[in-house]
């Protein structure tokens, strides 16, 4: 059968250009504590302190205004969802607003009474964080002993319970060379879903960019890897593989444009277009604790700055490409060139790139990466 | 894959969710990462599948509300149940 005649993907920006989109999904940071030290963490350096985190009941309203948007999908995330006691309730909500839910956890804390709950209350689909291939990898990684252990465990509940599962594998110089050994897990612990994503340089993980950045030769390996299992492994395991973008020509487009489809809000209430763009500073994001989401999404200065192309400079103005990749990551473009309106300095086009290419080259150079800093509370900014 | 037949008896898994989406004013079927937009058929056969059923049950229901003969439905909706059945949208039970 083909896929496309019985099945297709919306198309939500098929619509008048001057009405707002439809929105898709949305990311709900529950709260940023987390037991693990990812060097890698997508989480802006200054976190916010838990008394300041939504309440489960604040979390039910933001979930039925956003429904009431159109959103399909919601990504229930953090720091550690499960870190939130009251994560069961959090749950309810979202079922209760008939979202689909999307567990993204670490699972080093997940017992099988909770899985349980979890179940009852409408958890839809549930990803496990996956640091690397074996027990000692994982460790380093994460900076706990025995994570690597309890993830596996967490895994068993989840397919016990029929829930279908995907691994989250964040790839680096330092756990790229084990992605055979991934797709083995993957497959024996019955998930239906790996997901291989090279790290992409902001937060924590920009700091720490010279320990991270894979070699080239890494990069090629694990692309063969990948493109032999998925051919094997059709039918029983779907490989998600994200190529780092300093490796590409072109950027990734941006989660399908700046305020298209998606939106990101954080444990204290702030609605950002994504979850990274708390690192472009002098963009302000509205709270849902004052403001209705639906204003937000439709009017706010943060959705309205990059939505569409009219804000694009050249060589994104004129560029064929500018529908598809929307002029890649305003974040990226924000850290590397200093200014988020630029074209992303990934692009060949951009007169950035040279930049990028020596932060590649010397990252690279190194046979010994530095040491990485992990992740940590309360101090907020890295020691990089 | 084994063929699919009759006696098969088949379900929807919890997971992937129908639901009539008010907002974009149509059906889609949710998934882990994905919205899928049905056409009516599929619609119609997921409808039919959230408990446990025949394939051949299936098969009938539409025939009656179409009212075409059996095998003509089944030509046309074995290819579409086998695509489903390989991504997961549909599992097959053991009888
Ligand atoms: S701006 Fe960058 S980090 Fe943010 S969604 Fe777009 S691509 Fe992702
Ligand atoms: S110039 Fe802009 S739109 Fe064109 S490929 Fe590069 S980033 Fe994309």
């Amino acid at each position: 059968m083909s896929d496309a005649s019985t099945l297709e993907r919306p198309a939500d920006t098929d619509r008048p250009a001057a009405e707002t989109p439809v929105l898709l999904g949305l990311l709900a940071e529950v709260t940023h504590r987390c037991p693990l030290q990812c060097p890698y963490c997508s989480n802006p350096v200054a976190l916010d302190a838990p008394n300041s985190e939504l309440s489960a009941t604040e979390w039910g309203r933001v979930f039925r205004e956003a429904a009431a948007l159109g959103a399909l999908q919601l990504h229930l995330s953090g720091g550690e969802p499960l870190a939130r006691r009251d994560i069961v309730d959090i749950v309810a909500e979202a079922r209760a607003a008939d979202l689909y839910i999307n567990l993204i956890t670490a699972a080093v804390n997940l017992s099988p009474e909770r899985a349980d709950a979890l179940v009852a209350a409408g958890v839809d689909h549930v990803q496990v964080s996956l640091q690397d291939a074996t027990s000692e990898g994982c460790g380093a990684i994460t900076n706990m002993k025995g994570a690597f252990e309890k993830k596996r465990a967490a895994c068993a509940l989840v397919t016990e319970r029929g829930l279908p599962l995907t691994l989250n594998a964040v790839v680096h110089r330092h756990n790229l060379d084990n992605v055979e050994r991934m797709i083995a897990i993957a497959v024996e612990l019955g998930a239906h879903r790996l997901e291989i994503a090279n790290t992409q340089y902001y937060g924590w993980a920009l700091a720490n960019r010279a320990a991270l950045m894979p070699r080239p030769e890494q990069v090629a390996k694990a692309g063969e890897i990948v493109d032999a299992a998925r051919e094997r492994l059709r039918g029983t395991l779907n490989i998600d593989y994200v190529a780092p973008d300093y490796y590409a020509r072109y950027p990734k487009p941006c989660m399908g444009g700046w305020g298209q489809q998606f939106l990101a809000i954080t444990p204290s209430g702030a609605v950002m277009p994504c979850h990274a763009a708390a690192s472009i500073p002098n963009m302000a994001f509205d709270n849902v604790k004052t403001t209705p989401l639906g204003d937000i999404w439709r009017a706010s200065e943060a959705f309205q700055r990059f939505r569409g192309t009219d804000w694009m400079r050249e060589p994104c103005r004129s560029c064929a490409r500018k529908d598809e990749d929307f002029g890649g990551c305003r974040c990226q473009a924000m850290m590397v060139t200093g200014d988020a309106a630029n074209t992303d300095p990934v692009c060949v086009l951009s007169p950035h790139r040279a930049a990028l290419d020596a932060a590649l080259a010397e990252a690279t150079a190194a046979d010994t990466p530095p040491a990485f800093t992990w992740r940590r509370y309360a101090k907020g900014e890295p020691a990089a | 894959m084994q063929p699919l037949t009759r006696n098969d008896i088949l379900v929807r898994p919890s997971w992937a969710r129908l639901k009539a989406c008010k907002v974009r004013g149509h059906p889609v079927l949710l998934v882990p990462e994905q919205v899928l937009y049905p056409c009516p058929t599929t619609v119609e056969v997921l409808e039919r599948l959230e408990s446990p059923t025949l394939y051949g049950a299936v098969i009938d229901a539409l025939a009656a509300d179409y009212d075409a003969p059996a095998d003509v439905i089944e030509t046309d909706l074995t290819p579409l149940v086998s695509g489903l059945l390989e991504q997961g949208y549909v599992r097959r039970i053991d009888a």
